[in-house]
This record gives structure tokens, sequence and C-alpha cells, in this order.
């Protein structure tokens, strides 16, 4: 997509947004904390059926945030990024008209650059746990630039009674790596989501839709400049499994994966207790193809395959305490089931070589008092397992993290003066269990080289703060800006698998610095 | 009734829970075996098959294993992953006999338990002239004009190098995805891109024993145009000088008798240096050159009784109408050393020249890509006499020869 279409498609994004303010007769929240449990609501409970958005029964919102972060570190995931720095744009609203009409609009855009990426010739990792991706040993600097427009609509078809939704969601992860072996990887993202809600009588409501997604992967490597390559770090692989891998990889490829689900919701609305519960089934299916073939290539067209399910589901339980108390539990979940089959082109079959199993478990209770300076109180506690297996060299990993932590928020305001708000959180994660056989992968240089490294990092304990000051003043009666300076800091506390090249060590840190502005309308 | 609603959630999710979870999935791997099983030699029935060293490597990951045989002659490679291995091992009876036992491309199928019989078969040490390095993959400037290879006297008398051919062998190596193999017999003819030959007269060039002779492509001192501000991290070191070598390569004589032009580019002629004489050319035209395959020659050395018929050609089963391929046969019977170079370990199927001019193959990398790397192919040294080195020549590349980061011309 030319540039010129994404400033399109972002301008009107923003006059959505503007305009809704201009129709609608709305005055600004100026309590930040109410600001971001609105934005939070939208993500946990509406954002999974755009039909929900006919229940949405808070203000509307729009906002626009200019944010830029660095992070930086030695505790880290190797093929992860040591140094990033990056500016975002963002702008989201939800707008209500007249007619039954409600609107959902998002506009992203990050714009920045990562720092000696190890073993990783594709940059982002696929989130539903495929394993092909592209490694090469010399590590690599990337710039990149996300773009994401996202846009809801739904409709009242039957007074009070039936609702009816489309979400249509494009996004676009534009990487380049920056020093040979040079990779300018398009990935091109869209997902619909129709959907239909239908209050049975006015405390329950039934939500059903469906989810079609199509996300296609085009890396192109090349060289820019000649260089000596008597090293093996100039080698470009594709990984197939834990272990597994093509060598003399392709240098263009595609990778479509085309995502088709079911979604179920249900909401018991009792005015004071509120409970909703939302299913999300999907099946994946992923190809990887050779661009470059002939008739008499040793590697076909086919590359391999990944095909995995997915279930997320989310519990969410509000009671409203009084008028400005109330509490939030949350329980969410997310397996991920797959199997990837790298294609032989001597026996024209897909063999399956690769099983990944993905287990995760969020839970949360948050306390709100939107009277008292101590706006929120949360504990938190994540639980997630992960088990894979490399069939063709008997390769496996099983592992389980314990994330416990909770955190507060701190209002006060200073009336004309502005207010201020000061969260902080910190977090504990212990390995509660871990296991590593490489079989015939011992002296694979995969499990050398990378599975060491990485299962040292997944494998630690490790303690983790964040904090973020905000200023807000009011700008006039209907506007008002937040400037936030937030950072993290996290630092490793038990090594329980030692990594024979020591990548990550005790004491070892991770950091992050970041200052935002956000205008609110 | 809010309770009982909230009771009825949980307990689903829980079920969905505990369903997920309890899917436990055990999959099985495709780990196999494979014994080998070595034969013994019957004209050396005292020589014992028994705790033997093998080697079997994976041509995929590269990963060498190696086991020692029981008593029954038997190394056991048990939990192996399912792919193509080549086998290797030797047992050295005196400086220059040994035995030696291989097998490539063997398939492992998936749990597979493979009994492999390899026989060990004997290897004697050649007493000719031998390829001793081999450097054809350039480093990144001068356009790997800086190649050569070398011929070694391995025996202990004076040889002469007059009338010695040399060839290119025709096929790929591996080194691209798109890469096919030739598909034609290889136990009678080879088939050359390239043939040129040694002049003289019979005792114009004398090679005394442990000496060589270095045909370069270009004979040139590459250390006059070195410039460290062209190419970063380069010394002058790693520069050669080929000006002294015995031989060079030029194809614009040859060209211009069959009414091309030459590439004056590539042909840089040394006239202090005498040429080699080129008898074929697969793709002689206006522009083209002579030279060793960029990504791994089969290079063979070979002296046939008569003068060799140079259209004695074969159309490649890879020529397509628009662009038909002849490559010269060489026949078997009149190679005296050869070196199968591919480009990587698992470019087995690519061999171009039978098991009796070389019974494996070698490579700068196992993985491959050693284009520009700089890096040469040695064969290495079995005995250091009084007087001489000798090479290492048990018909196996494999075993014989080695990689190395910087080309060694004359020297080791």
């Amino acid at each position: 997509m030319k540039l010129s279409k994404y400033i399109s498609l972002a301008l009107f994004t923003l006059a959505l947004a503007t305009s809704a303010r201009g129709q609608v007769d709305s005055s600004i929240n100026y309590s930040y904390n109410h600001r971001e449990f609105v934005k939070q609501e939208y993500q946990t409970l509406y954002s999974f059926a755009p039909s929900m958005l006919g229940l949405w029964d808070q203000k509307d919102f729009s906002y626009i945030s200019l944010n830029y972060h660095h992070k930086d570190g030695n505790f880290r995931d190797l093929q992860s990024y040591k140094e990033r720095g990056a500016t975002e744009i963002v702008t989201e609203s939800i707008l209500s008209l007249d007619g039954g009409w409600r609107f959902y609009g998002k506009f992203g855009y990050i714009n920045g650059n990562s720092k000696d990426v190890k073993m990783n010739l594709s940059y982002n990792r696929n989130k539903n746990l495929s394993p092909y991706y592209y490694i090469i040993g010399a590590p690599g600097d990337w710039s990149f630039q996300n773009y994401l427009f996202e846009g809801t609509a739904s409709k009242e078809l039957k007074k009070d009674r039936l609702f009816a939704g489309v979400n249509i969601k494009y996004y676009s992860f534009l990487t380049f790596r920056t020093v040979d072996y040079r990779n300018e990887q398009y990935n091109l993202n869209i997902e619909v989501t129709p959907s239909v809600t239908y209050k049975i009588n006015k405390n329950n409501s039934l939500t059903f839709g469906a989810l079609f997604s199509r996300e296609k992967l085009e890396p192109e490597i090349y060289s820019k400049y000649q260089q000596s390559n008597a090293g093996d770090d100039y080698q470009v692989y594709i990984n197939t499994g834990l272990g597994s891998f093509i060598k003399n990889a392709p240098q263009t490829t595609t990778t479509i994966n085309k995502e088709y689900g079911v979604i179920l919701g249900y909401r018991l609305d009792g005015g004071v207790n509120r409970v909703d519960v939302s299913a999300l089934f999907s099946l994946n299916n992923e190809n990887m193809e050779n661009k470059m073939t002939s008739s008499i290539s040793e590697l076909g067209k086919e590359l391999g395959k990944y095909e995995n399910i997915n279930f997320e589901s989310n519990i969410n339980y509000r009671r409203l305490l009084s008028n400005n108390r109330f509490v939030v539990a949350n329980l969410g979940i997310n397996y991920i089931m797959g199997d990837g089959s790298p294609y032989n082109n001597v026996s024209k079959v897909y063999t399956k070589n690769y099983t990944v199993d993905k287990f995760v478990a969020n839970s949360r209770v948050d306390f709100y008092n939107s009277s008292s300076i101590l706006s929120n109180l949360f504990v938190s506690a994540l639980f997630d397992n992960q088990k894979e297996l490399d069939m063709h060299y008997g390769q496996q990993i099983d592992f389980t993290n314990l994330k416990l932590g909770g955190g507060f928020m701190l209002n006060r305001d200073f009336g004309r003066v502005g207010a201020f708000t000061f969260s902080a959180d910190g977090w504990y994660s212990t390995n509660l269990d871990f296991f590593h056989d490489p079989v015939a992968a011992s002296q694979n240089f995969i499990t050398q080289k990378i599975l060491y490294s990485k299962l040292s990092f997944l494998s630690a304990d490790y303690m983790e703060t964040n904090a973020k000051f905000v200023f807000t003043r009011a700008l006039g009666v209907n506007y008002c800006v937040d400037i936030a300076l937030y950072g993290g800091y996290a630092q490793a506390l038990t090594i329980n698998y030692p990594d024979p090249y020591k990548f990550v060590s005790k004491g070892d840190n991770f950091k992050s610095l970041g200052v935002s502005v956000t205008f609110n309308f | 009734m809010m309770k009982k609603l909230l009771s009825l959630s949980l307990s689903v999710l829980m079920i969905a829970l505990f369903t997920l979870t309890s899917c436990n999935r055990e999959e099985k791997t495709y780990l196999g075996t494979i014994t080998v099983k070595l034969n013994a030699n019957s004209e050396f029935p005292d020589v014992s098959v028994a705790d033997v060293e093998v080697s079997l490597t994976n041509t995929a990951d590269n990963i060498v294993r190696t086991e020692k045989t029981n008593a029954a002659g038997e190394a056991i490679f048990a939990q192996i992953p399912v792919g193509v291995y080549t086998v290797n091992t030797s047992v050295k009876i005196t400086a220059s006999l040994s035995l030696n036992g291989v097998a490539q491309n063997v398939v492992l199928a998936p749990n597979e338990i493979k009994v492999l019989p390899v026989n060990m078969e004997k290897a004697i040490g050649s007493d000719n002239f031998i390829i001793k390095e081999v450097f054809f993959a350039g480093k990144q400037d001068y356009d790997q004009k800086d190649r050569f290879f070398e011929i070694f006297n391995n025996s202990d008398k004076v040889l002469y190098a007059d009338g010695l051919h040399f060839a290119d062998l025709a096929g790929a190596t591996g080194s691209d995805a798109n890469d096919a193999v030739l598909g034609l017999p290889l136990d009678e003819y080879l088939y050359a891109m390239r043939v040129a030959k040694i002049p003289g007269n019979g005792s114009t060039y004398a090679v005394q024993p442990g000496k060589s002779i270095v045909i370069a492509f270009n004979a040139i001192n590459f250390k006059e145009g070195f410039n460290p501000g062209n190419w970063a991290g380069l010394k002058i070191e790693d520069y050669l000088d080929l000006s002294t070598a015995d031989f060079e390569m030029n194809a614009i004589p040859f060209l211009e008798s069959k009414g091309f032009t030459g590439n004056t580019w590539f042909d840089v002629d040394n006239p202090s240096v005498p040429d080699v004489e080129i008898l074929y050319m697969f793709n002689a035209g206006n522009m083209t050159f002579f030279r060793l395959n960029d990504y791994g020659p089969g290079l063979v050395i070979f002296r046939p009784e008569q003068p060799l018929d140079v259209t004695n050609t074969i159309l490649s089963p890879l020529s397509t109408p628009n662009n038909p391929m002849y490559f010269l046969k060489i026949p078997v019977k009149y190679v005296i050393d050869g070196v199968d170079i591919l480009d990587n370990s698992s470019a087995a199927k690519f061999k171009r020249m039978d098991g009796k001019v070389d019974a494996g193959f070698t490579f700068l990398k196992a993985d491959g890509n050693a284009f520009y790397s700089g890096m040469s192919i040695r064969r290495k040294v079995a005995d250091v006499k009084s007087d001489r080195k000798v090479l290492m020549d048990t018909n196996n590349s494999t075993n014989d020869f080695e990689a190395i980061t910087r080309p060694t011309p004359r020297n080791y």
C-alpha cells in the first residue's frame, strides 16, 4: 500500500474521531484512572465481537497519543533486541450516533529501530507459534514501521434486542534489516469479524460471531555489500522445528496464514453484578512457499505448513460496591495446539515433525475507588506452560512459569493546576517446572547456539517493576492532555538452566523508559 | 439466580480448561538406528575390523558421530535422526597402504533399524602426480582472478608435467536450490566443461619429488594492487603473488582461433609465464574465458594415450533448445587423480566422478555458501620424510582433503 493511502486512512480515522466530539455533547472525564479503565474495558469485554459495541455502557471517548520509548538490557531472549527505540502515534475513538449506530476506530503507527538481534533473520516470531523463521548467525540491526487501521460499526437492528456489527482490522509490519544479510520483510494482515448480539431479556444477552483472517509474510533476503564469508555467520537457514532446519534456504518466500474462527459470548447483567463470558475457537492454516522455484529444483514450491487450533476464553465479573467503588475479577485463558509439517520434495509429502502446546491463564482482580486518592489496587497471577517436540531429533522442552504481581494507582487533583497520577506495579516470576532433552540434537547448531540461551532466559526467575507518572491538565471544557513519563525494570534473580554460553546471567537486567503526550477529546 | 449462573459459567470454563490441559499429546519420534558392519578385506585377513573408529556424518546438519566397532566389526549408531548419511572409516596398514570403508547417500527412514554392510577396500597411495590444492572460491576483490590450483609430485622420482591434461567437469555443485543432477553414467566417461593441457615436449617441465607446479588463472602479483582503503579487514598477507606461477590459463589465443574475441579483463596475460594449452571450452564465445567452477570444481588430471578427440562430446541432458550444452567425454581409464569439490556436505548426489576416481567428495564449508570466502581446499600431509612430504592419497577426498582459511600455493 502506498504511503498516500496510509495517510488518507489515517486522516479519515482522525476525522472520524474529531467529528465524533463535534456532534456529541460529552464532557471529558478528567480522571486519568477512569479513562484508562474505559480503554481497558473496551479491550476486555467489547473488542472480541463488534456487535457487543451495541451494549457499550460507558461514555464515548477519543484520544490521540504520541509516544516515544527506549528499551535496553541483557536480560532478554537472544533472538529479540538488545536495544530498541520507537516513536508511536495512536488515535482511538468510540462514537455513538442516532439511529442505533455506534462506531469504533483506531489508527496506530510505530517507527523505530532495534539493535543486536541475534540468530534471527525474520525479526518477529509468529504469534501462532509456527516454527518457520529465518536464522542467520551474524547479529543485525533492524528498522521497522508498523501500521494499524481498525474500524468497527455496530447497529441496533431491533430496539434493545438485536445488535449486529462488523470489525475490520488491517495491520502491517514492515521490517528491514540494516546490515548484511538484509531482509526487506513485508507482513500484511487483514482480519474481518462479523457478529450479532441478542438480548434474551433485560439481564441476559448472547453473542455469536465469526473470525476470518489472512496474513501474508514476504521476506526478501539479499546482500548489499560483498563480504568475506569464511565464517559460518552468513549461512541462511529456515527453522522448521526444534532443531530441524532447511539449509541453503531460498531467499524469497511467501507465507500465507489463514484463520477461521467462531466467537461466542454471554453477558449476565444484574446491575450490581455483571458477568461476561467470551470464547474464540479458531483454526489456523499456514503455508510457507518458495518463490524461486523451477521443475528441477531440489526445494520445491512447498516448504512447509503449520496448523494449529487456538482457544481463547475470558470470564469477567464486575460488582458495584457503591457509586464510586467497584471490583472486577478477570480470568483469561489461551490454549494453542500446533503441528508443523515440512515438505519433502523427494517424496512429495508433508511430514509432521514439530508439535507445540501452549497454555496461558491470566487472572487479575482490580479494586476501583474513584473518590479515593488510591483509585486502583490490583493483584494478578499469570500461569504459562509450553511444550515443544521435534520428532526428527526427539528434542523436547516443557516449562511452566508462574508470574505473580500487584499494583496500585494514586490520583490527586489540584483543580486548575491539573491532576497527578502515579501508578506502580511489581512482579515476581518463577519457574515451576522445566524439562529439556536434546536427544539426537545435542550437537545441533540450533540447540547449541539458540536453544540453550533461549531456555536459560525463559526459565529464569526474575523480578519486574513498572512505574508511571502522569500529569493531566484540562484544555477548555472538552479537552484535556495527559503527559506521562514511565519506565520499567526487570532483573534476573535465579538462572535455573545454566546456559553454557552464559548469554543470560544472574543480575542481568532490562530497562525501559518512555514519555507520552495524549490529547483526550 | 445470579450465583447459579456465575457458578455455571465458572464450571464450564473449568471443564474446558481441564479438557484442554489434559490433552497431553503423546507424539512418537522418528529416531532410528544404523549399524555399520565392516566386512574385512580378503586380501588382508589379519587386519581386524574390531575396535575400528567409524564416523557417520549427517549431511543435513553436518553432525559427525563416531563409534568404535565391536568384536563383530559392528559400529552401532542408535537414536539418530532420519536423514542421509555418509559413512567413513580407514585402517592404515602402511604409510602408503590403507583399507577404506566408505558409504554415501545412506538413507535412514523414520524409525528404521538399518544394518549397513561396508566393505573395506584397498587404497594404495598414488606414486604419481596428484592434486595438492584448489583455490577456486576467490576473495571479494579482483573478481576471483587470483584463483589457482596446484599439482604435486607425490612420488620419489622426477616426473614431467609435459602433456598432463586437466579438466573442469560438468555438473552442478548443490550450491543453488535449483541445481539439478546431470544424470549421466560415470563409470566409463567423465564429462568436461573445459579441458587444457600443459605444453612441452616430454621433458620440458621436470617436477622433483615433493615439489609442485602452480597453474594460475591470472599469473599476477596481486599484492601490488593492495589498497588498505578498499577492503576493510584485509591485509597484504591475504593477497597472493601468483606472478611466479608455473602456468596460467589464458583463453584468448584459443578463442581467437575460433573467431571469437577474448576477455581481456579476466584473461590478463603475463608473457613471462607460459600458458596452458586450451583444448576445449563448452561455452566458447565472445568475451568468455577459461576458469574452474566458482562453487566447486570437479577437477581431474589425466594423460590420454592418444591426442584427445575434442569432437567426442555429448549433449547435456539439461540442455534446452535455446541453450544446448556439449560436454567433452573424458575416458575414466586415463584419469590419474581427481577431486570432487561440491558445495556442501549434503551434495553427494551431485558427484561428478566415479568412485574409482574419488570415492568421496569434499567442500569448503559444510553448509555451503563459500563463494568469495577466500578459503581453499588442500590435501593433507600423510608423512614427512627427510627430503619431502608425502601427501595423503586414499582415493577419497573426504578423508584426504581439508578446507583452509587462506590458500597456500607451494606451501603448507
